[in-house]
């Protein structure tokens, strides 16, 4: 699936109402996709919208408004995810899983190690492998270069690669 | 267990497709959306932007009557701003807040449960409420109660007045002691705090433990024993975390500084840990010099005359070193008298002027101090007193100015094998010896049992009734034994020197050998003939235990250093299990041992597989099936023991206990692999065959792999890691994580400074094999296991335990023909001055 983007200046705040009807599907599935539940998803969407809300008035205009949702979505997901990781006693003190790994659980440690990556990278990673932009769209969304969008790709996939495929 | 190859990459992609597929139920979807929306369009109309716009609604939010939209926005900003959550919180009256509005649908049951609660909290009125429920119930009544007070106690409040003993203070009572006034407290556990002068703290209680709030001033505490709980001593820069101890805390504008008298204490002070042990201290702030520990104690009333007295044995102690060791000899007129046949040989050198002198040096400091004084008269009986010793002491003085550098004694088993009493003999230094013989008996009461003659045919031809001691003085030397028969033989070897078959003999060699090197103390003995009588034992043989010939034991001061030693020689290049030490090399299994291990062991050993065929030698013989039932258990298992298991180690190991001892020995060790893949397979063979007994699990963190192998119960466990060509265990994995970084720092024991200088000084570079014992505050534990350790004073116990707290490092070298064991000594003869507080009490001999 490929993202559009609609160029358009747009004041978030004048008619928020329709921007919320614009992207809401899409914040919301983003924010699911890198939390994996519902209710976290919910709090993501509430959250952006809110902040997008609360912008002041003199901040830099949003050019594209599907990818600072899309962008904004991502991270604020990613954010729960640390946050949550934080106050439970997790993979470091972790005795293992039953032999047979249960496929629900792998998407949660993935998860979790997505989170754990850079910011940055694992701002890339999901939006590459979730999202579906492609490496020069990226690029473009973050201001760097094609060739470190794919190095950092290559880097955080030899790294989730390592994390996840530890046999029990 | 199944180890399934997939390609990661695969499992990657299977894993993020899933991901992108997972279902999202469109109405959930909806809903979530409707009530974002809902809480959106009216917050749009809403200008807040800055903090004060949001605090402005602090009124309304608190009686309720903020709407929908704006709660919302609140909400968020509090969630993101720091500030603005504590100035909310802070309005927070204690009354009943409606905000669990029933419109519940505009919250998450997350957020309605919170408000709830803590609606129901604040309802009740307190905060503290608020902490009971969070640790879970916490001990009804007083904290401290005052004890005695030497001066004036306050509580804090403002001009309250003077508090008397058996006052009692609660939770988070603050007190303090007034200029010039000291004070004691206890509290609930028995602990005692003794306060200072103008000190001020409270104390708190958890469940979990008591906490000294000390908010400035000096304590010292002797702590309770604390089973499960703990105690803590918080200042505003640290926390010091007891188990059982004496220690000092002084907390003033510069900072907190903490001393330890005995046991171990932990400080806390943001996110580094140290631990102190007795006598150590730290300081929060570099401005705070170190003091010491002595001196932060000398305010109590109560100090502690153990201190007294240690610092006075201190003292003595230095001066006694201070007196230079009679000098190495390299050579000796003696070995010429030695008889045939002698076993046993051993050269003391003449210390009768350092003994006079040491005696001499502390009688100087029992005038000078006064401690020692009482101590003295407590330790001898009166009356049974001081004279006698003096005279002794004199007298052995005298008699040593008659003789030369060294005495020395042989001996030799008579025809029936067994021994003799020694024959003892040293050179002549002063002429007149015979008359002060002859004075010395007529001293002794019913004149002594001693013939003195000067040719030895005037010796009987028998021993007699055995009681009788005769000396014979020719050619400048003196010779006594009470066996006529050797002092001939030592004539004749004195009228002809090296006419005698022992000059000749392998034994003879080697202890001029030892000479050659420098004798101080020295102590050689022939096991050839001992051993003899073994050679039959086959599995012995095999144990290459035939083989030793010579045992010598030495102990010599060079350069202020002294040093103990044993070798073994054997007769020739060592076999069987006296050969699995390897020639002296450096030994990188240390590398993973910190320098605050309290115990290790390291060794340089030779191939293990060749180790494991010397005892399969060994036992084979003794065990005729052994061959083919280890045959079976290869078969069995897959696992071949010399091959998959004893070739794939290298030489190097090593054993050690660095980290805390209780509740469980932090042990670790350390093994040389040279083929970790191979080893590792060998393993997981056996376990795989172990079935139920034995569980292993991988786990990766951090690009190393750890492994675990547990056994059926809670708790048998052990965890290792294959690291840079060894094998490293340990109880779980958070030494093992330890064990790495010490190696990856480069700070380990062999590279430390205080293990260097416990190491013999001598000529090796590296050494086979050491062992190291450091035990620190557990010094106090062990002298309570020692036999007899209850019946100690404390006095006595501590003594032990500086004893036992003493580092010491054994090293053993590995050489061609013998293995020689050495460590460093220290004091006069290795004996210390406070090693006389654990005699028991000294009686003086009539």
């Amino acid at each position: 699936m490929s993202a559009t983007a609609s160029s358009t200046v747009v004041d978030p705040a004048a008619g928020i109402e329709s921007v919320f009807r614009e992207h809401h599907q899409r914040v919301f599935r983003a924010a699911y996709r890198i939390t994996g539940n519902a209710t976290d998803a919910e709090d993501v969407l509430q959250s952006v919208f809110l902040r997008l809300l609360g912008r002041r008035p003199d901040a830099a205009p949003v050019i594209n408004l599907a990818c600072y949702l899309h962008r904004a979505a991502v991270n604020a997901a990613l954010d729960l995810v640390r946050i949550r990781q934080h106050s439970l006693d997790l993979p470091a003190d972790y005795a293992g899983p039953a032999p047979r790994r249960d496929p629900r659980e792998s998407r949660l440690l993935l998860r979790q190690a997505i989170a754990r990556l850079s910011p940055k990278a694992a701002e890339i990673f999901v939006l590459r492998y979730f999202e579906g932009y492609d490496n020069p769209e990226i690029a473009q969304m973050l201001g760097l270069s094609v060739s470190d969008v794919a190095v950092t790709l290559h880097r955080s996939r030899a790294r989730l690669k390592e994390e996840i495929c530890h046999e029990h | 267990m199944s180890t399934e190859e997939r390609n990661p990459d695969l499992v990657l992609d299977q894993i993020l497709s899933e991901i992108r597929d997972e279902p999202i139920d469109p109405a959930v979807l909806e809903s979530a959306a409707a009530r974002v929306r809902t809480g959106l369009g009216q917050a749009a109309g809403v200008s807040l932007r800055v903090c004060a716009d949001y605090r402005n609604l602090i009124p309304a939010w608190l009686d309720g009557s903020l709407p929908e939209a704006r709660r919302l926005l609140v909400e968020d900003h509090t969630r993101e701003c720091p500030a603005c959550r504590k100035a909310f919180q802070a309005a927070r009256a204690p009354k009943p807040v409606a905000i669990a509005a029933p419109k519940r649908s505009a919250f998450r049951e997350r957020w309605a449960a919170w408000a709830m609660a803590a609606a129901l909290l604040l309802a009740a009125g307190l905060g503290g409420l608020w902490l009971w429920n969070r640790y879970g119930g916490v001990p009804e009544g007083t904290r401290a109660t005052l004890q005695t007070v030497d001066g004036t106690l306050v509580r804090a409040a403002a001009d309250a007045p003077p508090v008397a003993p058996g006052a009692a203070f609660g939770e988070r009572e603050t007190f303090r002691t007034a200029k010039g006034s000291t004070a004691v407290v206890r509290l609930r556990d028995g602990s005692l705090v003794e306060l200072a002068e103008r000190t001020e703290l409270s104390v708190s209680e958890r469940r979990e433990g008591a906490t000294i709030n000390l908010a400035g001033g000096r304590i010292i505490v002797q702590a309770a024993k604390q089973r499960s709980r703990h105690l803590y001593v918080a200042t505003e820069d640290c926390t010091v975390s007891v188990t059982g101890t004496v220690f000092s805390v002084n907390h003033g504008v510069k900072g907190s500084r903490v001393a330890v008298i005995e046991g171990e204490v932990r400080v806390t002070q943001g996110n580094q840990t140290k631990v102190l042990r007795p006598g150590e201290q730290t300081s929060t702030s570099a401005d705070l010099e170190p003091v010491a520990v002595r001196d932060e104690f000398a305010w109590s009333r109560n100090a502690d005359t153990y201190f007294a007295l240690l610092k006075e044995f201190s003292v003595l102690r230095g001066k006694l070193e201070a007196i230079p060791a009679p000098g190495l000899r390299y050579s000796s007129r003696l070995l010429d008298f030695v008889p045939e046949g002698t076993v046993f040989y051993a050269a003391v050198p003449n210390f009768g002027p350092n003994l006079a002198e040491g005696h001499r040096l502390f009688r100087e400091q029992i005038q000078q101090s006064a401690v020692l004084r009482q101590w003295w008269k407590a330790q001898t009986k009166p009356g049974g007193g001081e004279p006698p010793l003096e005279e002794m002491i004199a007298r052995l003085r005298s008699f040593s100015d008659y003789l030369g550098r060294e005495i020395v004694l042989a001996s030799a088993p008579n025809a029936k094998g067994e021994h003799q009493t020694p024959l003892v003999m040293a050179e002549v230094a002063r002429g007149g010896f015979r008359a002060f013989l002859e004075t010395e008996m007529a001293k002794t009461k019913g004149g002594a049992p001693v013939a003195i003659v000067e040719d030895a045919a005037q010796l009987p031809l028998s021993a007699g009734n055995g009681k009788r001691l005769f000396v014979l003085l020719r050619s400048g030397v003196v010779a006594a034994s009470i066996d006529p028969a050797q002092l001939r033989k030592a004539a004749a070897l004195i009228d002809r020197p090296g006419s005698g078959a022992f000059s000749k003999s392998p034994f003879r060699a080697r202890i001029e050998e030892a000479y050659r090197a420098g004798a101080g103390w020295l102590f050689s003995a022939d096991l050839q003939p001992m051993l003899a009588a073994r050679r039959a034992d086959e599995t012995l043989r095999r144990a290459g235990v035939e083989g030793p010939r010579y045992l010598v034991v030495e102990r010599k001061e060079v350069a202020g250093k002294t040093t103990n030693s044993a070798a073994l020689t054997f007769a020739g290049a060592r076999n069987g299990i006296a050969s699995w030490l390897a020639s002296p090399a450096p030994n990188r299994a240390l590398d993973f041992v910190s320098p605050e291990a309290s115990f290790a062991v390291g060794a340089v050993a030779k191939a293990p597989a060749q180790m494991l065929d010397d005892l399969m030698a060994m036992f084979s013989a003794s065990n005729r099936d052994l061959p083919s039932r280890l045959h079976g258990f290869e078969t069995l298992t897959g696992v071949g023991l010399r091959t998959d298991l004893a070739a794939r180690l290298g030489g190097e190991m090593a054993f050690a206990v660095d980290g805390p001892l209780l509740p469980k020995p932090s042990w670790k060790l350390v093994l040389e692999v040279s083929d970790p893949a191979g080893l590792q397979a060998a393993i997981e063979k056996l376990t795989a065959v172990a079935g139920g007994q034995l569980r292993m699990e991988k786990l990766l963190v951090g690009g190393q792999t750890f492994y675990s192998l547990r056994g059926p119960q809670a708790g048998q466990e052990a965890h290792y890691v294959f690291s840079n060509g060894f094998l490293v265990a340990a109880p779980d994995r958070t030494l093992l994580t330890r064990a790495l970084e010490v190696r990856q720092s480069g700070d380990s024991l062999p590279r430390s400074a205080k293990f260097i200088a416990l190491l013999p000084r001598d000529s090796h570079v590296n050494f086979s094999g050491v062992l190291y014992y450091n035990a620190g505050a557990a010094g106090e534990v062990l002298s309570g296991l020692l036999p007899g350790g209850e019946k100690l004073s404390p006095e006595q116990r501590r003594a032990a335990a500086t004893f036992a707290a003493t580092p010491a490092a054994v090293v053993a070298y590995g050489e061609g023909d013998r293995i020689r064991v050495a460590a460093a000594g220290s004091g006069l003869f290795g004996w210390q001055p406070e090693h006389l507080l654990l005699a028991p009490k000294f009686r003086h001999p009539k």
